[in-house]
């Protein structure tokens, strides 16, 4: 027996003195765990990363490799492709090219979605752009209340990414790479960093739907772990129903009696261990005393009963209905609950067609919570430590898809150039970064590429990109892959 | 057991489909015997498995997985501790549990141990269990519709004969044993 394994098995028997002195012997197991956060963050051993999974357990990346800046991270994905034309990048250029062919310079050879074989004509930006805050940032009208916090967010408008359709661009979004397989980002940042609730997963995701245009599928790829140990994949929390899966009591079993049986098996279990010393069961029973307090915890988490009006106004809340105001706000409520990396995704970005509708209604229902969530989470001092990212896994063209004099026209994917925001957590507010040029096709001026974007946000976190690393196949991966660069320009 | 045949729809979360698109998709579990059917026959939605196998780690048959990882999360505790599907199996072990000819709780343990197990239990193992009967059986005797409530997961009916409370409190015993993690990993 190894010196670290002799003092897996040390810490064990510790931990099962501790149970045994408890005077109120099994039965105050699960409150003695939410006492004694130490008798859970016992290193148990377990996976081939040699790491403790148990919940309020550091992460690899320990110490920190910077002063980190941001202690968690909250992901509002756009799915589908928001228009840049009609949110963040005003170009008047191309509205004096509507209806013309887009030059051969522009487009020759360039990779195309749908608009194959079509005619590339410009349309002109369907939407004004109007001068906001002291910073004077440019948002487009049909963002009014993002226009209010433009003062607070730093603006990419030369974001590039590589892969051209939803799902492929999803997953290089979420996992730095086209091919399925690898980990998400979340997984990433909860590996590296570990937990920092007791009693709720590091890595949620949730979904809304913003319009009447048939929204793209999200794959449950995306919250993947990907090879990383799977207790790092994220959690789907929804409003309807269950909040997490099988988090209720069976019908007819009150918590009592939910106690009693998790007991029974955590007694059993223990027994078990005795003979066996399988740090893998003494991981078993630490899940399910987590378990046990997910199902008292995640039904607080969603009861939004104990919100002010005023807050529920701000962000435009009506109920648990499912909706990305619902969501914003839970997500500053897990936030608050020290939960690591929360993902929002909203769904209903992708307009082909019907732009002049459709954009103005996913703008609508995105552009309150989002800024609410800014404003909320500043109120509350909680933005100086909490990053915040706006944006979807590609943007659109400048190019018209369908007629461009058509009231149905709409915009293909495009991954030239496209925009995102960012605040909280060491962004610089009220800036503008890097630019499109006058057509709006490529990123002309400080190009931002996924690879950075994500080399940026674990900055912030504190973990340089180039050194948290799995071993995989025979090779170390990493998020960033081989590329990746620290956005230096929008750090405070 | 039939080999071959088809597809079993486990229960699912209602809505669970929704982030899905082209075409939008509304599930239906199988309401029959086919329900109980290996999972190998199972409805395997590539983009969304289903919980139970998510939380167990089934590759998503998207591309090659030469070793699977082995997980240990809170989210399985929940599948195994509530998903309807366990609470079933549960409430039916209960039931063939109480038709066995055993004279008393202790052979009835032992032998519903041994089933699950496979081995022979000792006697602090039987001492647990017990102590997890009796409290069960007084509180679902004092709660019938409680009881009742939880002999209603499922599509399997009931024994009519047995007294509620009774199956109740034997289907906790039989959830903690199919909990155990002897009983659901290999070594």
């Amino acid at each position: 027996m190894n010196l670290e394994r002799f003092n897996a098995w040390k810490r064990l028997i510790d931990r099962r003195t501790f149970v045994g002195s408890a005077s109120l012997g099994l039965g105050a197991m699960a409150l003695a765990s939410l006492l004694q956060r130490n008798a859970l963050a016992v290193r148990v051993g377990a996976g081939d990363d040699g790491i403790a999974p148990l919940s309020g357990s550091r992460g690899v990346v320990h110490p920190l490799h910077f002063a980190p800046k941001a202690k968690r991270v909250i992901f509002l994905c756009m799915a589908g492709g928001p228009s840049q034309f009609e949110t963040f990048d005003e170009k008047p250029k191309l509205a004096e090219l509507h209806g013309q062919p887009m030059p051969e310079s522009f487009t020759k050879g360039q990779p195309i979605a749908q608009l194959q074989g079509s005619p590339l004509l410009a349309l002109r930006p369907l939407a004004k752009f109007n001068r906001h805050g002291q910073s004077g940032q440019k948002i487009s009208e049909l963002l009014p209340y993002i226009g209010k916090i433009a003062d607070d967010i730093c603006i990419i408008r030369s974001m590039q990414t590589e892969q051209i359709n939803h799902d492929p661009a999803q997953t290089f979004l979420n996992a730095g790479t086209s091919v399925s397989g690898r980990p998400s980002m979340g997984a990433w940042i909860n590996y590296g960093l570990g937990s920092e609730s007791d009693d709720l997963p590091g890595f949620i995701v949730m979904k809304s739907i913003s319009d009447s245009r048939s929204p793209q599928p999200i794959s449950s790829r995306q919250w993947h772990s990907g090879f990383l140990p799977s207790r790092f994949q994220g959690v789907p929390v929804y409003s309807q129903n269950d909040p997490v899966h099988f988090v209720s009591n069976p019908p007819g079993v009150d918590r009592q009696r939910q106690l009693d049986v998790i007991e029974t098996v955590n007694g059993l279990n223990r027994l078990r261990d005795l003979d066996e010393k399988n740090p893998e069961i003494a991981a078993r029973i630490a899940q399910y005393e987590l378990a046990f307090r997910m199902q008292a915890s995640v039904p607080g988490l969603v009861d939004i009963s104990d919100e002010p009006q005023h807050v529920l106004d701000m962000y435009g809340v009506k109920g648990a209905d499912g909706s990305f105001a619902y969501n914003c706000l839970l997500a500053r409520r897990m936030a608050e609950r020290g939960v690591r990396f929360i993902q929002l995704y909203h769904r209903g970005w992708d307009h082909h067609n019907g732009i002049k509708k459709y954009t103005p209604e996913a703008c609508l229902s995105s552009d309150q919570p989002s800024a609410a969530l800014i404003t909320d989470l500043k109120q509350r001092g909680m933005l100086e430590d909490t990053l915040v990212v706006w944006g979807g896994e590609f943007g659109r063209t400048p190019m018209a898809q369908g007629d461009v004099e058509d009231d149905n026209v709409g915009r293909d994917h495009h991954i030239r150039g496209f925009s995102m925001w960012l605040a909280g957590g060491g962004i610089r507010p009220g800036v503008t970064y890097g630019a499109t040029d006058e057509l709006g096709y490529y990123a002309a001026e400080n190009p931002v590429h996924i690879h950075d974007l994500h080399a940026t946000m674990m900055r912030l976190l504190g973990i340089d990109h180039e050194r948290l690393t799995y071993r995989y196949q025979g090779r170390d991966f990493r998020l960033t892959d081989v590329a990746g660069h620290v956005v230096d320009g929008i750090l405070a | 057991m039939q080999t071959g045949g088809g597809v079993s729809r486990p229960y699912q979360p209602a809505g669970y489909y929704s982030p899905l698109n082209f075409p939008e998709r509304e599930y239906q579990p199988t309401l029959n015997r086919e329900q109980f059917r290996r999972s190998v026959y199972a409805h395997w939605q590539r983009q969304f498995l289903h919980p139970w196998l998510l939380a167990f780690d089934a590759p998503t048959r998207e591309e090659c997985t030469a070793q699977r990882p082995t997980s240990n999360t809170p989210s399985a505790a929940l599948v195994l501790l509530n998903d309807p599907s366990f609470v079933e199996a549960a409430r039916v072990l209960a039931a063939k549990t109480l038709a066995s000819n055993d004279a008393n709780d202790a052979a009835r343990l032992e032998t519903t141990w041994r089933a699950v197990v496979g081995r022979p239990a000792k006697i602090e193992e039987i001492a647990l269990l017990q102590h997890l009967l009796e409290k069960h059986r007084e509180h679902y005797a004092a709660h019938r519709s409680d009881a009742e409530a939880l002999l209603r997961v499922g599509i399997t009916e009931a024994p009519a004969a047995v007294d509620v409370a009774e199956l109740a409190a034997w289907t906790s015993v039989s959830r903690a044993l199919l909990n155990l993690n002897e009983t659901i990993s290999r070594n």
